[in-house]
């Protein structure tokens, strides 16, 4: 079995913003990013519904990178969007339509280890080989997904 | 089977409402986790616009392995609210309701060596007593570190106190 080392809290971390998004533009802006950070994106699941207070939109993908044999780093992002109407904002004399709502992205990331070897050997590999690595790897990967979770709060434009 | 839980050695709160950077708080917090050798988290950001301003809350959840036995954990939650920007000569700033709370914990045998079992509990608690002073200093080590981060926490605010 997979053994993993989580760079975030297990529960995750999140960024929530209420108000305008164009959320069009997020998703192909996060999906270059994982893109141009080499990672295979796989959508675990997408649910949406129509309520009278607007659509509420729910997926997740799980994003991988292989960094070596023993090694896969995984990014989950949770999409949790509520209340999603669309509106027209002006922007430069141009009306562009957006979306407007309450946000939440949630992202869980973790190393997981030993993908491909027998338990035995992933022992001797770890502790004799690649102890040093494994602690430049989660750190690697906590510095990625934090630079991640600023960049996302750029783009919902945060107060803070 | 989980470790024990923290214990919480400090907490304290604190309330403004005036003008204040929250963007300076921010980076003060982030600092002082980095140069303490924290590794943190920034668990929630959620803004929201409202009628009287914008709603800014903000989680940290930060932590220290002292050695192979023992852990602080420190978490502040920052709630602002009724959020306008200002210009004051210059300076750009936020004018309305801030409260942030903080605690600072002590986790004692992270890894779990002891076990869960009542009889690995009683020797934990044996080792606990045994070791008294070194228990003590992890105590006091948390302690000041809570207060210190509190007390740059304050001085972002430019409180008196």
């Amino acid at each position: 079995m997979m053994e993993r080392i989580y760079v975030t809290p297990a529960e995750g971390i999140k960024v929530k913003h209420a108000g305008v998004l164009d959320l069009d533009e997020f998703i192909r802006w996060l999906k270059r990013w994982l893109d141009f950070n080499s990672y295979k994106q796989d959508e675990d699941f997408y649910e949406e519904k129509n309520t009278a207070r607007g659509k509420i939109i729910e997926f997740r993908w799980t994003n991988n990178k292989k960094k070596e044999t023993y090694f896969i780093y995984i990014i989950e992002i949770y999409f949790n969007f509520i209340g999603i109407v669309d509106v027209e904002v002006p922007i430069e004399g141009k009306k562009i339509k957006m979306q407007k709502g309450e946000f939440e992205i949630k992202l869980v990331s973790y190393i997981n280890k030993g993908a491909e070897a027998p338990t035995f050997w992933r022992a001797i590999y770890e502790r004799f080989l690649k102890k040093e690595n494994i602690d430049l790897y989660a750190s690697e990967l906590y510095s990625k997904v934090y630079s991640l979770q600023e960049e996302i709060k750029d783009k919902f434009n945060q107060y803070v | 089977m989980p470790p024990p839980e923290p214990e919480t050695i400090f907490k304290n709160r604190i309330v403004q409402k005036g003008l204040f950077n929250l963007k300076v708080l921010n980076k003060n917090i982030t600092e002082w986790f980095s140069n303490k050798k924290y590794s943190f988290q920034e668990k929630t950001n959620s803004s929201k616009a409202k009628d009287r301003g914008h709603e800014v809350r903000i989680d940290f959840s930060a932590e220290k392995k002292v050695d192979n036995y023992a852990k602080y954990i420190i978490n502040i939650e920052i709630l602002a609210t009724e959020l306008e920007k200002v210009r004051l000569e210059d300076k750009s700033l936020d004018k309305g309701n801030v409260e942030i709370r903080l605690n600072a914990n002590l986790q004692l045998d992270y890894k779990n060596r002891f076990g869960d079992k009542p009889f690995h509990r009683f020797l934990r608690g044996l080792y606990h007593r045994y070791f008294k002073g070194e228990i003590k200093h992890y105590e006091d080590q948390s302690e000041e570190e809570g207060k210190d981060l509190f007390d740059t926490i304050k001085e972002s605010l430019n409180l008196l106190t």
